[in-house]
């Protein structure tokens, strides 16, 4: 093969990866995108969470759950198709998704154990929640 | 003295049956199959059922779901006992009321499944339904069947007003060939927080030589008599099984709703001692099941799928 043929070869070979690439990254972008809006149509009710105000005492725990029950309902599912969505584009690695993942794993972990009517660890588990929401709150602003 | 009677009343009913005319065993309990659909598929009654004399039935199912596998490391393990007991009266002009009462339990057991909404999600359900069924023979050839039901599906401790859903069905048939015979319905069912479910039942029942049969209703069924008087009949059974409830209010996912359809596909032995009584033994493979999870609203929350797996049982009912 002459020099120039092999420098043709190349450029085009450079020209497919780099439209790949760009390709896969707009996709993933989109992705991003798609996901940071429906998180920001509920912001409301991350910000609810992210900003509740937790009892000092242990006893008062129920009260505290009922405040905050209403805006996880509404949570929940979102945060679901977000995980989903981004786990489906192959975006497991990014910051996003480790956050809704984070924060789905702690309702769902805080929701199973609630029967047991732990408060000192229901209240612990509240403070993990509302430090969840207030990262993902953060993050949802960065996108 | 009402347990004696009750025995007493059974035994009778049974010994009796050997100088009955020929009928049709009850069938199994199944809660994930409808029991319309499945009614739809049946000739219209015999006309030598004496008009007026209630017909009993009563049936008991166990099954066992050894392990589904879910990703790497997760299984569930599922144990089920059913009963059901129903009456049907016959009248002079080939019609034919029913009643039948069923209860399915389930014991779910979950081990490491990736997923959070699935795990550890549930334990106990328990799946009643009240079916009310009228089959009319309209001539020799010509049939009408409608029936409709109430079903109650829920977890343990979940509000049973909440996991109340309901359906019916309307279907005629038609006797083609004194051995083929082809039915269609409509068949409509509320659902728990999912849209209403809609659509036709065409359904075939075929005997293709003196042993061999096909039928279908909510699957297909082939079987085949080992013997001439059909006493031991083995049959190879494909369907769909789908089975809906709701969750404890104060569970992982608060009044939320599950919905865990399957696709078995089954192999089992009949043994039928005299026609209104049978034993029924069966092992299969679960080609496909999948678990939804939902929270009140009906937003989908997860769907896990499991590996194909063994699935056994064993049955007995008895008509008199």
């Amino acid at each position: 093969m002459k020099r120039r043929e092999l420098i043709v070869v190349v450029l085009i070979a450079l020209a497919i990866t780099s439209g790949l690439y760009g390709w896969i990254g707009a996709r993933a972008a989109r992705s991003l995108r798609s996901v940071a809006d429906e998180l920001c149509s509920v912001r409301p009710h991350i910000e609810s969470v992210a900003n509740a105000e937790l009892p000092r005492r242990a006893v008062d725990v129920d009260r505290a759950i009922s405040n905050m029950a209403p805006a996880l309902r509404v949570l929940l599912p979102v945060l679901s198709r977000s995980e989903k969505h981004l786990s489906t584009r192959g975006l497991s690695h990014t910051a996003l998704y480790s956050h809704v993942s984070q924060i789905l794993k702690d309702i769902m972990d805080f929701n199973r154990k609630r029967k047991l009517r732990d408060a000192d660890w229901a209240l612990g588990h509240l403070k993990t929640i509302r430090d969840d929401a207030s990262a993902l709150e953060s993050i949802c602003r960065s996108l | 003295m009402k347990a004696f009677l009750l025995w007493t009343w059974l035994v009778v009913g049974t010994i009796s049956m050997a100088e009955d005319p020929p009928r049709a065993p009850a069938p199994d309990v199944n809660l994930g199959v409808s029991r319309e659909i499945e009614g739809a598929a049946r000739p219209p009654p015999p006309a030598f059922l004496k008009p007026g004399r209630p017909l009993f039935s009563v049936s008991a199912n166990l099954q066992y779901t050894p392990r589904s596998d879910v990703d790497e490391n997760g299984r569930i393990e599922i144990n089920r006992q059913g009963y059901s007991v129903g009456l049907a009266i016959p009248d002079k002009a080939g019609r034919m009321v029913g009643l039948a009462f069923d209860q399915e339990y389930s014991q779910y057991r979950f081990k490491n499944i990736d997923d959070e909404f699935l795990n550890d999600l549930f334990d106990d359900i328990s799946v009643s339904r009240m079916t009310l069924t009228y089959r009319w023979k309209v001539n020799e050839k010509w049939s009408a069947f409608a029936a409709a039901d109430m079903t109650c599906s829920v977890e343990s401790g979940a509000d049973w007003e909440k996991g109340l859903t309901g359906g019916g069905i309307a279907s005629f048939r038609r006797q083609v060939a004194t051995n083929f015979a082809y039915s269609v319905g409509l068949f409509l069912r509320k659902r728990l927080e999912e849209d209403p479910l809609g659509f036709p039942i065409p359904g075939i029942e075929w005997q293709i030589t003196k042993r061999l049969g096909l039928r279908t209703a909510q699957g297909v069924t082939f079987d085949y008599a080992l013997d001439e008087r059909k006493r031991w009949v083995m049959d190879l059974a494909g369907r769909y099984e789908g089975r809906e409830f709701r969750l404890d209010k104060d569970g992982p996912i608060s009044d939320g709703v599950v919905a865990d359809r399957r696709v078995p596909v089954l192999l089992g032995a009949h043994f039928r001692p005299n026609p209104g009584m049978q034993f029924h033994l069966y092992g299969g493979w679960i080609a496909w099941q999948e678990y939804k999870t939902m929270d009140e609203d009906g937003n989908g929350l997860s769907v896990v799928k499991t590996d194909a797996n063994l699935v056994g049982g064993a049955s007995a009912s008895l008509r008199f």
